[in-house]
């Protein structure tokens, strides 16, 4: 198999996206520290981060949805990789069954094979049809983390001009605002990337099996 | 797909081989069928890339349907690595294959065929006819769960790899001269067969039965006195040739 078949191989594509995402774990981990953080400095600090300790809450929100997003987002790749796998057997085996038609000429017992052809064909189509639907799926899942790193992104900026005014402890709320914006950078990077390979192979796949994009 | 018919009436025998669209780098193999009326037994059906060329070649004979049975000698690839694909052909059938192999052989996919286990100690098919075909314990040659199959209505004997030789080419599908073929089997047999005690079992237990051709699942067929020729030839080999 060649580098370009390899990389739009719908079945390694969503096992990178898998992979991808348990990097997103980690991050997603990490978030979670820094809103255990936050709420420690913010109730030390008392009345001088009092615009900081609502935001805590939010944070840990933040961390709470994107783990569950990633988990669910992880389970259901894990699912079309092995709907890929499916569908990537059944269609090499529809070929095969074409070619021993096409070997067996004018072979007198060949219509006898037109039940297995039939049913070999329905579950490609089947198959192919659930793995479009899983596909769309994970791709709404996406965006709905996408859409909580945003919020993310903008609960990080409020983090910065509370921590700004918290006296002594700005310092330490400066790094829990920095950490979650890069945290929540990061985890954006991964979902952006993760989309477009989704996207680039559900085209592929709707060309490939004569369905519009 | 070259067929070769090696025996006709109640028990009608075809050798499948010598594929010309065989992909480079694969070992060649040779498959067999045995019709007896309305059914078949497709023995050591092939690998994945044999599969189309088989099926192909398997439609000018019987329907798809006419195979009830299958019988796979052991685990190898080149053995029964199509099944998957037989298992959407013949979602019917049963197959029949080493106890020991069951969990190993399903990797191959297995949905719709039913295994049917054969104890180390043998077992027959029965697919309706005047006799029944046999199961001959084969065990360590190669494979640790390993059988043969005979037929004493056509004296045959499907060896599976006992009997197997490499040779390049569209050669004949049976043996013309023992002494030249040789060469072809020796280096098979000393490498891959790896125990003398298991060989000499085999051949005590095989030289009760008349055989008038071993068929091997690589290589040439033996015919008539090629069977003897080969039995003592192979009785005399030391084999296990990768240990001292």
């Amino acid at each position: 198999m060649g580098l370009e078949t390899r990389q739009h191989n719908p079945m390694v594509i969503i096992a990178g996206i898998g992979a991808d995402l348990s990097s997103v774990m980690r991050i997603a981990w990490e978030v979670t520290l820094a809103s255990k953080n936050a709420m420690f400095i913010a109730s030390r600090a008392g009345e001088k981060a009092r615009g900081f300790q609502p935001i805590t809450g939010f944070i840990d929100e933040i961390a709470s949805s994107t783990t569950n997003g990633v988990t669910k987002i992880s389970k259901q790749a894990l699912a079309v990789s092995c709907m890929a796998v499916e569908e990537s057997i059944a269609r090499d085996a529809a070929q095969r069954f074409r070619l021993a038609a096409k070997l067996a000429g004018d072979a007198p017992y060949l219509a006898s094979l037109s039940t297995s052809n039939r049913q070999l064909e329905q579950t490609l189509i089947e198959l192919q049809r659930k793995f479009a639907a899983s596909n769309k799926d994970l791709s709404d899942e996406l965006e709905s983390l996408d859409d909580g790193m945003r919020a993310a992104s903008a609960i990080a900026a409020v983090c910065r001009i509370e921590a700004s005014q918290a006296a002594e402890y700005r310092t330490n709320l400066t790094v829990v605002a920095d950490n979650l914006d890069t945290a929540t950078g990061q985890i954006k990077d991964k979902i952006t990337i993760s989309r477009k390979r989704l996207k680039d192979m559900m085209q592929i796949e709707n060309l490939q099996t004569g369905r519009l994009g | 797909m070259q067929v070769t018919e090696m025996c006709d009436g109640p028990h009608r025998w075809l050798a499948f081989g010598r594929d010309p669209g065989k992909p480079d780098g694969i070992m060649d193999s040779n498959q067999y069928m045995v019709i007896i009326g309305d059914r078949a037994l497709l023995m050591d059906p092939g690998g994945i890339e044999t599969f189309a060329p088989m099926l192909g070649a398997i439609l000018h004979h019987v329907r798809v349907d006419q195979i009830t049975d299958v019988f796979a000698s052991h685990q190898d690839p080149d053995v029964i690595s199509s099944l998957g694909l037989w298992d959407q052909a013949l979602p019917y059938a049963k197959l029949h294959a080493p106890w020991i192999w069951e969990s190993s052989i399903r990797h191959f996919g297995m949905k719709n065929i039913e295994y049917k286990p054969i104890a180390d100690e043998g077992g027959a098919c029965n697919l309706g006819g005047s006799a029944e075909l046999e199961f001959i314990p084969a065990h360590y040659l190669h494979s640790s769960g390993n059988f043969n199959v005979y037929d004493p209505r056509c004296k045959i004997l499907m060896s599976g790899d006992i009997g197997g030789a490499l040779e390049k080419g569209q050669t004949s599908m049976f043996v013309e001269d023992f002494d030249s073929h040789v060469s072809h089997m020796k280096m098979f047999h000393q490498r891959w067969m790896p125990s003398n005690r298991a060989k000499l079992d085999w051949i005590a237990r095989v030289r009760k039965l008349d055989i008038e051709y071993l068929a091997p699942q690589h290589g040439r067929i033996f015919k008539g006195p090629d069977v003897q020729r080969f039995l003592d030839w192979f009785e005399a080999l030391p084999v296990g040739s990768a240990v001292a």
